[in-house]
């Protein structure tokens, strides 16, 4: 779906549209969740952060006015307000490798698979744990989120520039760690 | 050529999702996929908040009372034929009155809808607007902007002659494109105010620097005309200044 076409949704769904009311969620609900779940690392966590996420896109969507980087840049300001304040209410941030809980993983899958994707996620928490938290923010927006830099830099008030350079220095650095070099 | 940066050139390939010649882009390509294959998580089952979402979604859009209307449209049912194709009719046509009639009790299909129609090209009007004001296009813009308010008259125009909760969410949903058109005007009175008062200063500095010049010059002529002592004056001048 090109930009136009994202608009037009947009715009219906604020209008009362079931069809792009259910695009938007389909589409973005679970870049949400994962983006919650790597920060913080739990399931209900991130499950009421991705609820509480959509709550408030339902109530602003009337008022939203499409600029610059555009929804995902907006609906993921919201996600990360919420995972702040989840924070505030006594969370924890950054669910670093000792608190990580990590993904449901379906009990369709079969044992060795789920040992491996449960750590994988644990190898990423434990990757991610040697970055500063401005390079952990902009990984999480483009690989967990899915944004691009422009809407990753729109989402963390950063220029472009200054995003795609802390994704160049965060990717280094996490290579070096897998590389068993020196902390970044 | 300007050589491009390579968190630049990076950035290209994640988003190609190709792998880099240069070994050291590939290797950071290849860190960024295993990050993203880590970070796919499975999404537990949200069908209660997707329901909720949708629904919260919908309740904007009133239902229409068909209930209320039952009778009426059983009514109108039957005059289908005649409303097919009094719809086109136009004045002096032998079926015109059965189509003003049809228009004011809101029965006319053709009131509603094509208010609607109309509605939905001003949007897109919009949608277009928007765009050019981010590409700063603002003469095309302010344009779109003025077709969706004629389209947004037009359909108000329509609503007049239908009745009931249609007329009133093609009213409000008038007013919603009237004011995006007008938000689309008012960003771009900001931008020709800022792009104004942006020349109006580089006008004041070029008059500003033209009279340092003009200065400089008669005094640099005052200091000639007196003879001998200019280039003392010249090589003092900076100095003082320092």
């Amino acid at each position: 779906m090109d930009n136009r076409e994202l608009r037009q949704e947009v715009r219906r769904a604020a209008t009362g549209d079931e069809e792009s009311a259910a695009y938007l969620f389909d589409t973005y609900h679970p870049r949400v969740y994962r983006y919650a779940l790597a920060k913080l690392g739990a399931r209900s966590d991130a499950e009421d952060v991705a609820a509480e996420t959509f709550a408030v896109v339902l109530r602003e969507l009337p008022r939203f006015r499409w600029k610059g980087a555009g929804l995902e840049a907006w609906l993921f300001r919201i996600a990360a307000n919420l995972v702040i304040d989840h924070v505030r209410r006594g969370g924890k941030e950054w669910a670093s490798s000792d608190g990580f809980i990590g993904p449901e993983v379906p009990y369709d899958r079969t044992p060795e698979k789920q040992v491996l994707e449960r750590e994988m996620s644990r190898e990423v928490v434990e990757m991610l744990d040697h970055l500063t938290s401005e390079q952990r923010e902009v990984l999480l927006l483009r690989f967990a989120a899915g944004l691009d830099t422009n809407e990753a830099a729109a989402a963390m008030g950063r220029k472009p520039n200054a995003v795609r350079q802390l994704q160049f220095r965060a990717l280094a650095a996490l290579r070096q760690h897998m590389e068993g070099g020196v902390k970044a | 050529m300007r050589k491009r940066r390579p968190e630049d050139v990076l950035e290209d390939y994640l988003n190609e999702r190709t792998i880099p010649d240069d070994p050291e882009l590939a290797s950071l390509s290849r860190v960024a996929d295993r990050l993203e294959r880590g970070l796919t998580v499975d999404v537990p089952e949200s069908g209660r908040e997707r329901a909720l979402f949708i629904q919260g979604a919908a309740a904007r859009k009133r239902g229409f009372p068909w209930g209320r209307l039952l009778v009426p449209l059983t009514a109108a049912s039957m005059l289908v034929a005649v409303v097919s194709v009094s719809r086109e009719a136009g004045p002096g046509d032998a079926l015109y009155g059965v189509r003003k009639a049809l228009d004011k009790v809101g029965l006319a299909p053709g009131t509603a809808r094509d208010a609607n129609k109309l509605l939905d090209r001003a949007e897109g009007k919009i949608v277009d607007g928007e765009e050019l004001v981010e590409d700063r296009r603002y003469r095309r813009a302010r344009a779109a902007a003025t077709e969706a308010l004629h389209g947004v008259q037009e359909a108000r125009e329509l609503l007049e002659d239908a009745s009931g909760e249609a007329r009133e969410e093609g009213l409000d949903r008038a007013g919603d494109v009237e004011q995006d058109a007008l938000d689309i005007r008012e960003e771009i009175r900001k931008e020709h105010v800022e792009q104004r008062e942006e020349e109006e200063a580089d006008e004041a500095f070029e008059r500003a620097q033209e009279r340092v010049e003009r200065e400089d010059s008669s005094g640099k002529g005052g200091g000639e005309d007196s003879g001998g002592s200019g280039s003392g004056r010249d090589s003092g001048g900076p100095g003082g200044n320092d």
